[in-house]
């Protein structure tokens, strides 16, 4: 999936956030566990994504030394953040049933 | 050495040269017409000349510990977003941060193998979309506003007091500036360097020459003006009149108390954007 639109972005968002909630990661390993979802993006897309979400206070930061040198910073959602994700999820899921519907609704419409 | 460095340090170099040469001139004038130069303010001027190159060199070129990891490949792409990031009004706090992240993010994507450019893509889009996750556009141009009035007025009681200094015997409030030396501090507090900022984060390496090349344009429009329109009063007025910046020590308290509420008014704005001050 190209990264070239706000819904794209939007919903990575929500995505990340998932996947952060699940296990600890750092920059380049989110953008490691996006790809291998399908989500076709890069460093460039994902580390301002992370940025915003920490400044929104959905995600906090802990600094540990890699192996490469500079310290790395792990991710990990916080409460607001916990809460920001189930309020994604919600929303969603009603997109996702109201895109659904119209689609059948059309492909119904097309058979006849 | 990146092309971008040297093109840096040439232009360092030929601004410390200019304002060298300028003195130099300055005192050897003043000594024919009878108006003498403060040695300490010759040598002062001189000696802060000659730093700033290797300030230059120290500041931006000399690579940092871990930023000597990156390749050639690597290393320009990250110069550039640096470069943005630095010129940017976010804190000095938020930028270190800034810049350690993407030097780690930049360091992970090398050991994998990655291209630059399938990491990266556009340095300076993913500059400003790092820097605009953090403020407004709105807000961070009423900051670089705010940085311009602060430059400006300390440029004009930097001038007022250096000339002073030649004629101490005279009132402080009696130091007349030249129209053209105020002309001047305006095109560079508000034209020339709000662009050179706004262009450390594109590619071009020749956007450090833009402070030399306003400089030698400015003399050229002046010269100009003076040898084809020296007749029109205005243009004399401009090239050739004064303006007393500072006639009262009510002003002078103005500017004075102006510097730290803009400071404080920037402190409080970048308080207020996320990530803090």
């Amino acid at each position: 999936m190209a990264n070239d639109t706000q819904i794209v972005k939007g919903i990575l968002e929500g995505y990340i956030l998932k996947i952060i909630s699940k296990e600890e990661l750092y920059g380049y390993k989110t953008v490691e566990r996006l790809n291998e979802i399908g989500f076709d993006v890069n460093e460039a897309t994902v580390y301002p994504i992370l940025t915003r979400l920490e400044n929104k206070g959905y995600l906090k930061v802990k600094k540990r030394p890699s192996p490469l040198g500079p310290l790395r910073k792990y991710y990990f959602v916080t409460r607001e953040g916990q809460a920001n994700l189930k309020e994604f999820q919600k929303t969603w899921q009603q997109m996702m049933k109201m895109v659904n519907e119209v689609m059948e609704v059309n492909d119904h419409d097309n058979q006849k | 050495m990146t092309t971008r460095n040297k093109v840096l340090l040439v232009s360092s170099i030929i601004l410390a040269l200019l304002v060298i040469a300028s003195i130099v001139v300055w005192k050897i004038t003043g000594q024919s017409s009878g108006e003498k130069m403060p040695v300490v303010l010759f040598v002062t001027i001189i000696v802060i000349s000659i730093l700033s190159v290797f300030v230059v060199y120290f500041s931006k070129i000399q690579k940092k510990k871990y930023e000597k990891l990156l390749n050639q490949e690597y290393y320009e792409q990250y110069e550039i977003i640096k470069d943005a990031v630095a010129n940017s009004q976010l804190s000095a706090a938020v930028k270190k941060d800034i810049s350690e992240d993407v030097l780690e993010l930049l360091l992970s994507a090398q050991e994998s193998g990655k291209s630059i450019d399938s990491v990266i893509g556009d340095p300076q889009v993913f500059a400003n979309e790092i820097i605009s996750s953090f403020a407004n556009p709105i807000l961070l141009a009423m900051l670089s506003i705010f940085d311009g009035l602060i430059a400006f007025i300390l440029m004009i009681l930097g001038a007022s007091f250096v000339l002073w200094l030649e004629q101490t015997q005279q009132s402080f409030f009696a130091i007349r500036l030249d129209i053209s030396m105020v002309i001047l501090f305006l095109l560079v507090t508000f034209l020339l360097i709000p662009v050179t900022k706004a262009q450390t984060g594109t590619r071009n390496p020749w956007m450090y020459m833009i402070p030399v090349a306003g400089g030698v344009l400015f003399v050229l429009v002046a010269e100009l003006l003076r040898a084809f329109f020296y007749d029109v009063n205005t243009v004399r007025q401009i090239l050739d009149g004064s303006v007393q910046m500072v006639p009262k020590v009510v002003i002078l308290m103005i500017y004075m108390l102006t510097v730290p509420l803009f400071l404080m008014l920037k402190q409080i704005s970048r308080k207020r954007m996320r990530g803090g001050a």
